[in-house]
């Protein structure tokens, strides 16, 4: 009987041991893609530098010039946490230069121009439904208008068909940052003239601040009110100008004014930080915000994502990472 | 007069719905039934649990089929949507996928168990042969199964069994096509490869099952092997034996439950068949087989693939009439099982230098 | 019935015996002939080939191996699919060209060329190939396949079989 005993204890063993093996040998495998472990916090992060990100683990995300930035390499140091309602990304970029001046008003004491220089950006895309091919192939599946066809400018950017939906993440460091968002867009299939690309349902966006013969700005700070961060005047602090003889030679004005979101658009929350040549981006959203023009995050399943970098651009020549697998840690 | 009186209470006695049902023969020689409780120590549970498993694979695969379209790219979608958006959605499919793969571990050692003492030794050779039928068809449930989900893992792993079907001198070519009803892996193939899964492979196996269990009600277990007093203590199959498989049944209902609930079954990326990056792993129970294709090369290839499994299946069916005396006890069949263990070694040894290789 | 007799019995059980067979594989025959050719015929269509357009020339760098991907439909029994992939093409500097397939040649992974080592390799089983597509390392013993190719209208053209 004990030796009996002994035999069962030896095959429980190997049948647990079997057990074990075979819960470790079934990841799937294979791929050799860049994975984001999001870490699973119980208090969400306040800010930039909340002890909450010391529990992520960074990924650095390489990025691949293109366009104007060809042959040059980016590297995006990302984390993500989450909790039981939202989820948080943590982005840090080398940047020589802070830029947010997105063609700006300057006075020179006769005329107002716009200023030279353009803005920083940083987007992701997720799937909403699956895009074909999208986990293997990222963005370059999302970018197939030959230039030359007539929505090659605006339309380069899209799905193959209707049923592909993407949630697109747009943090822009001028037009959207100074209100506290990223913009919440979406991207469907091209069509003949037109692009993917689609805002979010709700308000948002920003609003060009100038006259009808647009010569020069329209709007100034309301009295009582702050500009907001890195000296951009919001939307919703701006006062028609009354007296144009008020400003000085030296004196500048935002051009494009960040409106407050509403609704679906203004999901994605937004911090950020420049110091030391480097930017610092926090986006943070519900898990799921029970939109259809946004993904809904399942912290039991992996998602893919791809990202690109924008510096000092106000177009497509960005820098773009490869497929970034998204898995939530318990 | 006797017989008209027991006409008489045959009339009178109202009768049972087993009777109605005609089955009341059945479910007599059931009652009865007894087993040497010599035949049922404790840690003899490898046969039970395999039926429980299949029990459970049959269930949860059977569900899984109502939420399957089997095209590709749906195939993914439908997969993924029974996963993670339905209520025990990763309880179904973890369910099946962690229970074939026990499944497979516990054969081994049904298989391993049944080898050592001698379970295969006269009357019970038909038993052994007919186990070692079932061993060969999981294979065939594994490939096929594999490719349903349509992901980056199966699409791939699928066209590494092709092209190893393939190198099958002869007969390669045409199989490979009709088992993807054409030259490419494409829905033709998918929808093959689903009913294959779902209809031919499991009638397969239910009989091959029948047969298993024909020779083992026909022949009896295997007692112990140094028979004892207690060999001739008998217990009712039911409602004792039945209420032992009963908890084994919900205690791995329960395990494989929880593990699907905490980790939930794999799914890879959606197939990309031009991805060129992706690289298909061997999985654990074929690493050895992998490792023999890689060892082959060139003229010698059919050895790996084909010659060498091949003979080793030969070899396994054939145990009971190779080793065909009648003694059971290992100690007394020594050159057997240095034989067998040298084998089991060789393809152990494979399977560590494969692991290493592949996934270390 | 126990009235008959025992040779009759006999030679009516082999006639019923015989009845069983000619009438089993008469079913057998029914059942299974269009069974079987409804389960097999649409396996045996053969695989065919086709001249896929790779773009101009002139696009091609000598000295170099680029890869070129295709992507056109291809009937897959019900379904029309675009078939995607692609090819190695060989350069040199004086304007040879040579259409490598992308399919390693032991186990059809997908080869990918490697520009520091000069070798086409093979992420499955390690297995390389020179740039001429010989084998030199790993499991495979045949040379990577070379697609027929021709010109036409200063656009390569290759032949793909699938």
């Amino acid at each position: 009987m004990r030796k009996q005993k002994k035999t069962s204890l030896v095959m429980f063993l190997v049948l647990a041991f079997g057990i074990v093996f075979m819960m470790n040998s079934h990841e799937v495998i294979g791929a050799s893609k860049q994975t984001l472990s999001a870490a699973k916090v119980k208090k969400a992060p306040a800010g930039l530098n909340d002890p909450a990100w010391k529990k992520a683990k960074v990924a650095d995300v390489h990025f691949e010039g293109k366009e104007s930035f060809a042959g040059k390499n980016a590297l995006v140091a990302t984390k993500a946490v989450y909790t039981d309602q939202e989820i948080y990304f943590l982005f840090s970029w080398k940047d020589a230069n802070k830029s947010v001046t997105k063609g700006a008003w300057a006075y020179d004491g006769q005329k107002w121009q716009h200023q030279k220089g353009n803005e920083d950006r940083i987007s992701l895309l997720f799937e909403i439904n699956r895009i074909n091919n999208f986990a293997t192939k990222g963005c370059a599946i999302t970018c197939h208008v030959p230039d030359g066809a007539p929505n090659a400018k605006e339309g380069k950017f899209g799905t193959a068909t209707a049923a592909e939906k993407g949630d697109l993440w747009h943090w822009k460091a001028a037009r959207s940052d100074p209100a506290g968002f990223a913009d919440d867009t979406w991207l469907t299939n091209t069509s003949e003239e037109k692009g993917g690309r689609k805002s979010d349902a709700g308000k948002g966006g920003d609003t060009r601040n100038m006259t009808g013969d647009k010569s020069m700005p329209k709007y100034m700070l309301a009295p009582g009110k702050m500009l907001a961060k890195n000296g951009i005047l919001l939307a919703s602090d701006a006062v028609e100008i009354k007296d144009y003889s008020a400003f000085k030679a030296g004196d500048t004005l935002t051009y494009r004014m960040p409106k407050n979101p509403e609704g679906s658009r203004a999901d994605i929350k937004a911090q950020s930080n420049y110091a030391n040549g480097s930017w610092t981006v926090m986006l943070s959203r519900n898990l799921d915000t029970g939109h259809d023009d946004d993904v809904a995050f399942n912290p039991r399943k992996k998602y893919n994502f791809a990202m690109a970098l924008f510096d000092d651009s106000g177009d497509e020549n960005s820098y773009d990472s490869e497929v970034v697998t998204l898995q939530f840690k318990r | 007069m006797r017989a008209k009186t027991l006409n008489n209470t045959a009339e009178k006695r109202p009768e049972s719905l087993w009777e109605k049902l005609a089955l009341d023969g059945m479910v007599m020689r059931l009652r009865t039934l007894e087993i040497y409780s010599g035949a049922l120590t404790w840690n003899r549970f490898f046969g039970s649990l395999l039926l429980a498993l299949l029990v459970l694979l049959f269930l949860s695969g059977a569900f899984m089929a109502f939420y399957y379209s089997p095209a590709p790219g749906y195939a993914y979608d439908s997969v993924d949507y029974a996963l993670f958006s339905l209520p025990f959605g990763d309880a179904i499919k973890g369910i099946h996928h962690y229970g074939w793969n026990l499944f497979l571990i516990v054969m081994g050692l049904h298989l391993a168990r049944g080898f050592i003492v001698g379970a295969y030794k006269p009357p019970r050779q038909f038993v052994w042969v007919s186990g070692v039928l079932i061993l060969l068809i999981v294979p065939a449930f594994i490939i096929t199964g594999d490719l349903l989900p349509w992901d980056q893992k199966g699409y791939w792993s699928t066209q590494v069994r092709i092209s190893i079907m393939k190198s099958v001198p002869w007969v390669g070519d045409i199989m490979v096509q009709l088992v993807q009803g054409g030259p490419m892996t494409g829905i033709v193939a998918l929808t093959r490869f689903y009913v294959l899964h779902i209809i031919f492979l499991p009638c397969l196996l239910v009989l091959l099952l029948g047969i298993h269990f024909h020779f083992i009600w026909q022949r009896g277990l295997c007692g112990l092997i140094s028979e004892d007093n207690s060999s001739k203590i008998t217990v009712r199959f039911f409602p004792f034996i039945f209420n032992r498989w009963l908890v084994l049944f919900l205690c791995v209902t329960l395990v494989l439950g929880f593990i699907s609930w905490y980790w939930p079954a794999p799914l890879g990326d959606p197939a990309d068949p031009t991805d060129s990056t992706f690289v298909p792993k061997p999985e654990w129970w074929v690493l050895f087989l992998n490792q023999l294709v890689s060892i082959f090369r060139g003229p010698w290839s059919v050895f790996g693939s084909v010659i060498i499994p091949g003979g080793l299946t030969a070899l396994l069916i054939a145990v009971p009439f190779i080793d065909s005396s009648s003694e059971r006890h290992p100690a007394r069949r020594k050159i057997t099982l240095i034989i067998a263990t040298i084998i089991a070694m060789v393809l152990l040894t494979l399977s560590i230098i494969g692991y290493l290789e592949h996934h270390v | 019935m126990s009235k008959c007799n025992p040779k009759e019995a006999i030679r009516s059980d082999r006639r019923a015996f015989i009845k069983t067979t000619v009438l089993g594989s008469g079913a057998a025959v029914l059942i299974g002939y269009p069974l079987i050719s409804y389960f097999i015929t649409p396996a045996l269509k053969k695989a065919t080939g086709k001249w896929v357009d790779f773009g101009a020339v002139e696009e091609l760098s000598p000295g170099r191996i680029e890869m070129l991907t295709y992507e056109f439909m291809v009937k897959d029994g019900w379904l029309v699919l675009p078939q995607r992939g692609f090819v190695w093409a060989k350069t040199t500097q004086d304007h040879q060209i040579k259409v490598f397939s992308s399919t390693c040649t032991h186990l059809a992974c997908n080869v990918i060329w490697q520009e520091e080592t000069n070798q086409f390799i093979c992420p499955c089983h390690s297995g390389r190939f020179d740039s001429d597509g010989k084998p030199v390392a790993g499991p495979p013993t045949k040379p990577l396949l070379v697609l027929d190719h021709k010109i036409e209208e200063d656009n390569l053209l290759a032949y793909l079989s699938f």
